[in-house]
């Protein structure tokens, strides 16, 4: 009898054991495909495919949002992740949340002039929750830039 | 200890006890959860980028904290089924499937409510959404195994089995945020100073609501267990005392 049961007991922890390594091996292969974007640094190591759709995450980079002297509602600014800063240019509604400093995810491509021309612009929001009255604080300690 | 353990492995024991101390466990979630909803909803202040519609955490990060606490609750209850042949186990087991795919699909649901106005997107697939899709469909699979059998046991042990094959993902919605570029926010870091991100104005209302949620999901627990046990035990003794006056009609 109690061999029987360290005989399952051996078999439940096999079963966990292997799945997990399975999955473990699929998703290390799988590794570079699951990053839902790529930073801007990794864009400038060449390291995106070329020719293709890909997303972009990074901050807006302060100072640098335009859209009020641009045609329609199209809008430019820097995606930075303090190391590269990459042009992108966008026609269309931003959700609530864009905006200087904040992060940003991109879906596009680049074009000729190395400008990130963006189908389709999400806003990242970071895992920070404040009550307004406070918010001063934390600009007052300047904690914005998250690569 | 043990000898506790011991008593919850019989469904008889399981059945009195539980049943002595619901109104308890009712009582105590009822007020966790009015206090801590009425606190978050309404008295704790706007967020200072999104307002008002941050309020939807204090539904949704219970829920997943709870749905996959239920799942490796599921994955306890599997291993102990099958290596032990313990009934209540199995019992309980059968009991999570549903209630851990509800929470899973609330906090699906409500996060994508979240992301239309915050992201500009329902969906998006990253690591956390993806990884917390598959266990909606984990949930629902087990289900679906253990009614394909036709003998109770069978799909018994072969709806553990896929539970514990899938427990892996768990970890992997838990670290998904950190592991890969996500759109979905990493873990929120407490902080008890009032200046810094994340005071506990803001997440004490979150733990009155996750610990009342955590109460409903025990009592949804108990009470489908409790039913399965009248189910299974229907012939003994102590089932047609309990049920007497119900049945002596028929």
């Amino acid at each position: 009898m109690a061999t029987q049961r360290k005989q399952r007991m051996t078999i439940v922890s096999f079963i966990v054991v292997g799945s997990a390594i399975a999955v473990g091996l699929v998703l290390f292969a799988l590794n570079e495909g699951i990053n839902v974007f790529y930073t801007p640094s990794e864009v400038a190591q060449g390291e995106v495919p070329s020719g293709q759709n890909f997303r972009i995450g990074g901050m807006v980079k302060s100072g640098s949002l335009r859209s009020g002297e641009l045609q329609g509602t199209e809008v430019q600014f820097m995606a930075t992740d303090c190391l590269v800063d990459i042009p992108v240019s966008y026609t269309g509604v931003l959700p609530d949340l864009f905006r200087e400093g904040q992060g940003v995810v991109a879906d596009g491509y680049i074009d000729g002039n190395g400008v990130f021309q963006a189908s389709q612009i999400l806003a990242k929001h970071d895992e920070n929750y404040m009550p307004a009255e406070s918010v001063a604080a934390m600009e007052a300690s300047g904690a914005t830039c998250d690569p | 200890m043990w000898k506790w353990l011991y008593k919850l492995g019989s469904p008889k024991w399981f059945y009195t006890m539980t049943g002595q101390y619901m109104p308890w466990l009712v009582g105590l979630t009822v007020i966790l959860l009015g206090v801590g909803l009425v606190w978050g909803l309404a008295f704790t202040p706007p967020d200072y980028q999104m307002g008002e519609n941050y309020r939807i955490a204090y539904i949704h990060v219970p829920s997943a904290s709870i749905a996959m606490g239920c799942y490796y609750m599921m994955a306890c209850m599997a291993a102990a089924f099958l290596i032990w042949r313990i009934k209540m186990a199995d019992m309980v087991a059968k009991a999570c499937a549903p209630v851990g795919m509800t929470f899973t699909a609330a906090a699906l649901f409500t996060g994508s409510v979240w992301g239309i106005p915050t992201w500009g997107t329902w969906w998006i697939w990253d690591a956390r959404l993806t990884s917390t899709l598959i266990m909606l469909f984990l949930f629902i699979g087990v289900m679906a195994l253990r009614s394909a059998y036709d003998s109770a046991q069978s799909g018994a042990k072969a709806s553990a089995v896929l539970t514990l094959v899938g427990v892996v993902n768990v970890p992997i919605i838990k670290y998904s945020v950190e592991w890969w570029n996500t759109l979905h926010q990493g873990a929120s870091n407490l902080s008890l100073s009032n200046t810094a991100a994340n005071p506990p104005e803001v997440w004490v209302p979150a733990f009155f609501v996750g610990f009342g949620l955590l109460g409903f999901f025990l009592i949804a627990i108990i009470l489908r267990t409790r039913n399965e046990i009248l189910i299974r035990e229907r012939r003994t003794d102590w089932v047609s005392d309990i049920l007497g006056d119900a049945r002596g009609e028929n």
